[in-house]
């Protein structure tokens, strides 16, 4: 999670790859190793819905 | 397919990323609306990956469409969207229910269950996506959307409603320039051309704007799409005309008090909160709720006034960004035992919701803070007691969890760049009366969860109520008992009354509370005699009860605050330290004696009290 290349500020480095260049007709037809262990990761993590709830009754996140 | 690696605009890209100067700017309660934006477009990746996804399964088994045509239908539309107009695309990839929508037909999906509807009409709330974003960015089309009772919802514009033949059906879009109408059954809709309005057939999603300062707040109140809730899909719930206006005062009034006090948080809101689902109130509670997967909405129950929409507001926009950074880095292992203590919650929780808990309440603290500071006479005894509650009760936990081996590196960072701020708020003065209550509230709480969900050790326990019934005048010396390992299941209600109370008088004047504290839920003559300062009272009639036979927790925990209100003891400490262990004595001596021969419960707590130490 923290490896970063050299003259990139060091942070946290997630598994999402950044989609915000790539339009929506290039999107569809993609494939890759890279982009498909993405898809993994943001499958994976609609395991784990994060709800709060404050005063309600129901299950709450905090 | 296209390799990725082969692609020009693929190859430019990388993964999300937020530094650490950013990471901890965001820890401190900081980051501006800059972090947010690297937040949302992070999301925005998110849900486009899903998008992906999803649309691949739902290809590859076309009978996951039901009646509907294929979701590549709609992805072909979105694309026209995207050439057309970018920021149309943008918008809805950004709408809250977007992000739950794509999550929960994943696990439908992935788990081959079916949701609250058929799964096509979850699968087909992607044409509803898609012909919303159309009809947004100007574009004619054709298209067939899913009808749930009649609705057949466009997210981010509103609601059409159809005769109601069965449950689910489909309905036909048709957009032309200046015309779009939705058709099902026996009815048709035309939606109107200011969308937000209502019309014949529509009800359209309203939107509140509201500004103080340079600082606006524009977000929709939405009441009708059906993945605006937390776990399953809910029907429509209209807010009538009267509610609305008095959402648009409250709202205003809180956004004048979110920019006094918090500058740069309320920078951060305006780019980050969308959308606010609006519920019923409940008197003397503020319910609120947010999902991680809805990033920008938070449900929020009708406020009673503009201060506690504020605070709660700030609460789940905490809750909002941590979700949203969640998804970039794992702040926490897999670790769902129901273990900490928290000042906000009744029952043990797991770390994950701590972690939220701490974060949500350290920027309520920041709030109430800064108002008092503020020096608003009619808030300021209110927002100075929160502000002392809170801060202890978040420091209280922090503190805890700081040390705990199931946080990441990076959830220790966070953990500890909340603590650089927190930390020198513990000894800010607060007048003293204030501290008084805030610090009485607290121990209420704590001691109430002790009774609740600890067991003490059976032995020890056996060994008291003998020692007791020996009448022997001093036991051998106990070791405190420690909170850890609750038990899941707790040992009898709890009861909020006495903090209400306490937040009833603080709010207005003495008479205020004598008149409306039986409004206060599960509220005893006890318990009102104790928050109006009449301790000896309220000692007299919490023994009462216990002598009845009344075993209730609040009633021994509301004991040893009558007790020590009026000084310091051992009687009081160990009924507000270790409630658990003088109940449970109480209990087994109870159970072997005649009623006329059970301890008084004071006595009795008064002589476990001068042995543990």
């Amino acid at each position: 999670m923290n490896s970063f290349p050299s003259g990139v500020e060091p942070g946290v480095d997630s598994l999402l790859v950044d989609l915000g260049a790539v339009p929506l007709a290039v999107l569809r037809k993609l494939d890759g190793d890279v982009l498909r262990r993405s898809l993994g990761h943001a499958i994976e993590q609609t395991r784990y819905v994060r709800v709060s709830t404050d005063g309600g009754g129901t299950e709450r996140i905090d | 397919m296209v390799p990725a690696d082969d692609h020009l605009a693929f190859q430019g890209f990388d993964v999300h990323r937020l530094a650490w100067a950013d990471f901890d700017r965001l820890a401190r309660g900081g980051g501006g609306s800059a972090v947010v934006e690297q937040l949302r477009r992070a999301e925005r990746s998110r849900r486009l990956l899903l998008l992906r996804a999803l649309v691949d399964e739902v290809t590859k088994n076309p009978g996951l469409s039901g009646p509907l045509p294929s979701p590549e239908s709609a992805w072909e539309l979105l694309v026209r969207v995207q050439e057309k107009a970018p920021p149309v695309l943008d918008q809805m990839l950004a709408h809250p229910y977007t992000g739950s929508w794509v999550g929960y037909t994943t696990r439908l999906l992935r788990d081959r269950i079916t949701g609250v509807c058929p799964v096509w009409v979850h699968v087909g709330h992607v044409h509803a996506l898609a012909a919303a974003a159309a009809i947004r960015a100007g574009l004619p089309f054709r298209g067939e959307l899913p009808v749930w009772n009649g609705g057949v919802m466009l997210p981010t514009l509103g609601l059409a409603r159809l005769p109601s033949g069965s449950s689910w059906s489909v309905a036909r879009v048709c957009a032309e320039p200046g015309l779009v109408t939705v058709c099902g059954g026996d009815g048709a809709v035309r939606v109107p051309r200011d969308p937000t309005s209502d019309g014949p057939g529509w009800w359209g999603i309203r939107r509140l704007a509201v500004r103080a300062g340079e600082h606006t707040l524009a977000v929709r109140l939405d009441d009708l799409d059906p993945y605006r809730g937390l776990y399953e899909p809910v029907p429509p719930q209209r807010l009538d005309r009267d509610d609305m206006d008095s959402w648009h005062t409250l709202l205003h009034g809180a956004w004048r008090l979110i920019t006094r006090c918090l500058p740069n948080l309320a920078g951060a809101m305006g780019t980050g909160l969308d959308s606010l689902v609006p519920r019923p109130p409940v008197p003397f509670r503020q319910p609120s709720a947010s999902t991680g997967e809805a990033f920008g909405s938070a449900i929020i129950a009708m406020p009673a006034d503009a201060a506690s929409l504020a605070a709660t507001l700030v609460h789940e926009f905490q809750h909002i960004r941590l979700g949203g950074l969640l998804h970039l880095a794992p702040l926490f292992g897999e670790d769902s035992r129901e273990r900490f203590y928290t000042g906000w919650r009744d029952d043990p929780r797991p770390i994950g919701g701590v972690l939220q808990g701490v974060y949500a309440f350290f920027g309520v603290t920041a709030f109430w803070r800064a108002l008092a500071a503020a020096g608003i006479g009619s808030l300021y005894r209110s927002a100075a007691f929160e502000f002392a509650y809170w801060r202890g009760e978040t420091w209280r936990t922090l503190r805890v969890l700081r040390d705990d081996a199931a946080l990441t590196d990076a959830g220790r960072r966070l953990v500890d760049g909340i603590a650089e701020a927190l930390g020198p708020w513990q000894d800010e003065p607060v007048p003293s009366d204030l501290a008084r209550d805030a610090n009485a509230i607290a121990a209420d709480h704590y001691a109430g969860w002790r009774i609740r969900f600890l067991r003490p050790d059976s032995a020890t326990v056996a060994a008291i109520a003998g020692a007791w019934l020996a009448a022997r005048s001093r036991l051998d010396a106990i070791p405190p008992p420690g909170d850890r390992d609750p038990t899941p299941v707790p040992d009898g209600p709890w009861s909020r009354a006495r903090a209400d109370l306490v937040r009833l008088r603080l709010a207005g004047p003495g008479e205020a509370m004598s008149e409306s504290w039986r409004d206060v839920p599960d509220a005893t003559a006890a318990d009102h005699a104790y928050a109006s300062g009449r301790f000896a009272q309220a000692e007299a009639e919490y023994l009462q009860e216990l002598t009845a036979g009344t075993d209730r927790p609040a009633t021994w925990i509301g004991l040893g605050l009558a007790l020590t209100a009026q000084g310091a003891g051992p009687g009081g400490r160990a009924l507000l330290e270790y409630p658990e262990l003088v109940r449970a004595v109480h209990r087994r001596i109870r159970a072997t004696t005649t009623p006329a021969r059970s301890p008084n419960p004071a006595v009795l707590a008064d002589w476990i009290g001068r042995s543990v130490r």
